[in-house]
């Protein structure tokens, strides 16, 4: 009796006690989206650059960036306990990265490409000597950089590299007038290598994404070489 | 973790469940977070000594202008995403970002902000006169788009309460995980001159500053400490920008350029970025006989000095004197008679391939592998370097 008094005593503590609470904190660091590496393209770089004719000197000034840290994490979602992400990465200079290899790309179309490390394109702070040869100058602020590894639940599991980026780009005169202004979103993902230079490869793909914009080709007075 | 707390044994069984339950609560509620300090941006060490000793402007710095999301003023926390109990088992799991509020960061960013970047410029000796307002020639704004502190966080934990003979005993497990913590801080900032009829924009970037400390489970400090690393390395970014802009108007820190005339100089400055972008080599030539005659390593606060391993034609003469844009075209084409000279991707400085005249040479020495050098053309005036044709990867001095 005593023990069956003591069971429904428990009972009755049990469920005035229960209770269910849950809701969806972020799974990813501040400013960051977990990304699908299902649902993301590969990245890719065409290794024969279109080739482009243009009269015109274009300057692309260094990128300007409201990227945040960090850059991104490291998701293992085939083996974890309390989260997958395992860590966080930061790296300092992916601007600088990311303006090195897009400008890499448009030369690599035969355009006369020349870099502004000091600046971000001011038409004010143009020198002389490059100002008489009236150049148009290319502008970027990466809005968005992400960059994360990600190990899939798939059988057998598979290593990613994934990528989000998000630049506003602009083309000015060197008297400062607009001459395009557009948003490019790269999003991608690539089998993870050893040594594999991934935000070398964001930045040839943002280079090509620009090779491949007629808006932007009229922008900069580039043509299609052998096109009439 | 895992721990066991113990309840006296009473008449009322129950009573004791929930006396064990409450103890283990209570005692992870007390062993959680460490104490919140206020934060300030007070003493933040500068990083950069003067970058030259003759600008010719003056600069006052307003008060920034505080365009902070709300949540970098709240704060923000880990949040729970799983809690159940049945008073015998109650378990629960909580994740998410701890961002600092303007406690943790600084209740006073707008005016420590403003003093830090007035004692940053004035130590960079960016302008001859830093000051708060005033007529001056120059005028820096600012915006602070972002100032925080954030890491995130992931902890679990179960309690289990266990009846013995003569006690209950919670069986307290938990677990978690600390990130590093990281220091952002995006300043909107612009140059803007005064000395026309009309004020205009010189200049305008996000100066952005970083910091990183490493996991641990005093969070709040860390991110404390990663924020003040970020106010740090945005303040020598702001003040290399703002040097940099004046300098291209030939009003910065280098002072005004030097002029020269067209005639080959006696002695003449290579220059190359470390690989991380954090020093800068410089090698002095003697023009005559291709010589070096001394080489230095120094270390550079302009990340973005150029591209990392190029041998570029500096703009300095070997006294130290930067050389006006026409008087640098001049002194490139003087050269370009006895060295290879290109333009190949930089706007405003030519590429330094080697000596034209010899295959091997002090600066141009080529390894057996790299073509030979070009024959001393007749040419003497730098060229520009086909990019489809001739990668920068073609240099001959690495």
């Amino acid at each position: 009796m005593n023990a069956l008094r003591r069971i429904a005593a428990l009972t009755a503590v049990a469920a005035s006690a229960t209770g269910c609470y849950f809701s969806s904190p972020p799974s990813a660091p501040h400013g960051h989206n977990p990304m699908h590496v299902e649902q993301l393209p590969t990245l890719t770089v065409s290794p024969v650059p279109v080739q482009l004719d243009s009269r015109r000197v274009i300057v692309i000034s260094r990128f300007d960036s409201a990227a945040t840290q960090p850059i991104g994490g490291l998701y293992d979602f085939n083996d974890y306990e309390s989260s997958p992400l395992i860590r966080t990465y930061y790296f300092k200079h992916a601007q600088l990265e990311l303006f090195e290899h897009a400008c890499d790309a448009l030369r690599a179309t035969g355009l006369d490409v020349r870099k502004d490390y000091a600046t971000t394109g001011e038409a004010a702070l143009i020198e002389r000597p490059l100002r008489q040869l009236q150049p148009l100058v290319v502008r970027a602020k990466i809005i968005a950089l992400q960059h994360d590894q990600v190990r899939t639940d798939s059988d057998p599991p598979t290593d990613n590299e994934v990528v989000k980026l998000v630049v506003d780009v602009s083309v000015i005169d060197s008297a400062g007038a607009s001459r395009y202004q557009a948003r490019h979103a790269v999003y991608g993902r690539l089998t993870w290598q050893e040594e594999l230079d991934v935000l070398r490869m964001l930045g040839l793909r943002l280079g090509e994404r620009l090779t491949r914009d007629p808006a932007f080709l009229r922008a900069v007075e580039a043509t299609t070489r052998g096109a009439s | 973790m895992s721990a066991r707390i113990g309840v006296r044994p009473s008449s009322r069984m129950p009573i004791r469940h929930l006396a064990a339950l409450v103890c283990a609560l209570v005692w992870l509620i007390g062993c959680g977070d460490d104490t919140v300090r206020v934060g300030t941006l007070r003493g933040i060490p500068l990083q950069l000594g003067p970058l030259g000793y003759a600008p010719t402007a003056s600069l006052a710095v307003s008060a920034p202008i505080d365009l902070r999301p709300a949540i970098e003023h709240e704060g923000d926390s880990i949040h729970t995403r799983l809690f159940f109990t049945t008073g015998i088992v109650t378990y629960w799991s909580r994740r998410g970002n701890y961002i600092t509020d303007d406690q943790a960061a600084t209740p006073l960013a707008v005016s420590e902000l403003q003093t830090a970047m007035i004692d940053a410029l004035r130590s960079a000796n960016v302008a001859t006169a830093v000051v708060p307002a005033g007529q001056t020639e120059f005028t820096l704004e600012t915006e602070i788009e972002h100032l925080y502190g954030t890491h995130y966080a992931i902890n679990e934990g179960t309690v289990v309460v266990i009846e013995g003979n003569r006690s209950a005993n919670a069986g307290v497990f938990t677990g978690s995980r600390q990130y590093a913590s990281y220091g952002n801080v995006i300043l909107k900032a612009r140059l803007v001159d005064h000395r026309g009829p009309q004020p205009f924009t010189l200049w305008e970037e996000h100066v952005v500053g970083f910091g990183q400390q490493e996991p641990t489970k005093k969070h709040v400090i860390s991110a404390q400490t990663a924020l003040r690393e970020a106010v740090a390395d945005a303040l020598s970014t702001l003040v290399v920008r703002v040097g940099a802009a004046l300098d291209r108007i030939q009003r910065g820190p280098t002072g005004p350029t030097y002029h020269r005339s067209g005639q080959l100089p006696p002695v003449f400055l290579i220059e190359r970025v470390s690989r991380y972008r954090n020093f800068l080599e410089r090698v002095y030539i003697d023009t005559a006989s291709a010589r070096v005659l001394r080489h230095e390593i120094v270390p550079l606060a302009d990340a973005a000095w150029g591209r990392p391993g190029e041998w570029l034609l500096s703009r300095r003469s070997p006294e130290g004197i930067v050389l006006s844009p026409e008087s640098y075209e001049a002194y490139a084409h003087a050269l370009a008679t006895k060295y290879d000279l290109r333009t190949v991707d930089d706007a405003y400085r030519y590429h330094f391939f080697g000596y034209r005249g010899a295959a091997v040479g002090p600066v141009g020495s080529v390894s057996p592998g790299d073509p030979p050098a070009p024959a001393p053309a007749a040419e003497t005036a730098p060229r520009r370097t086909d990019a489809a044709a001739a990668p920068p990867a073609a240099a001959a001095v690495r």
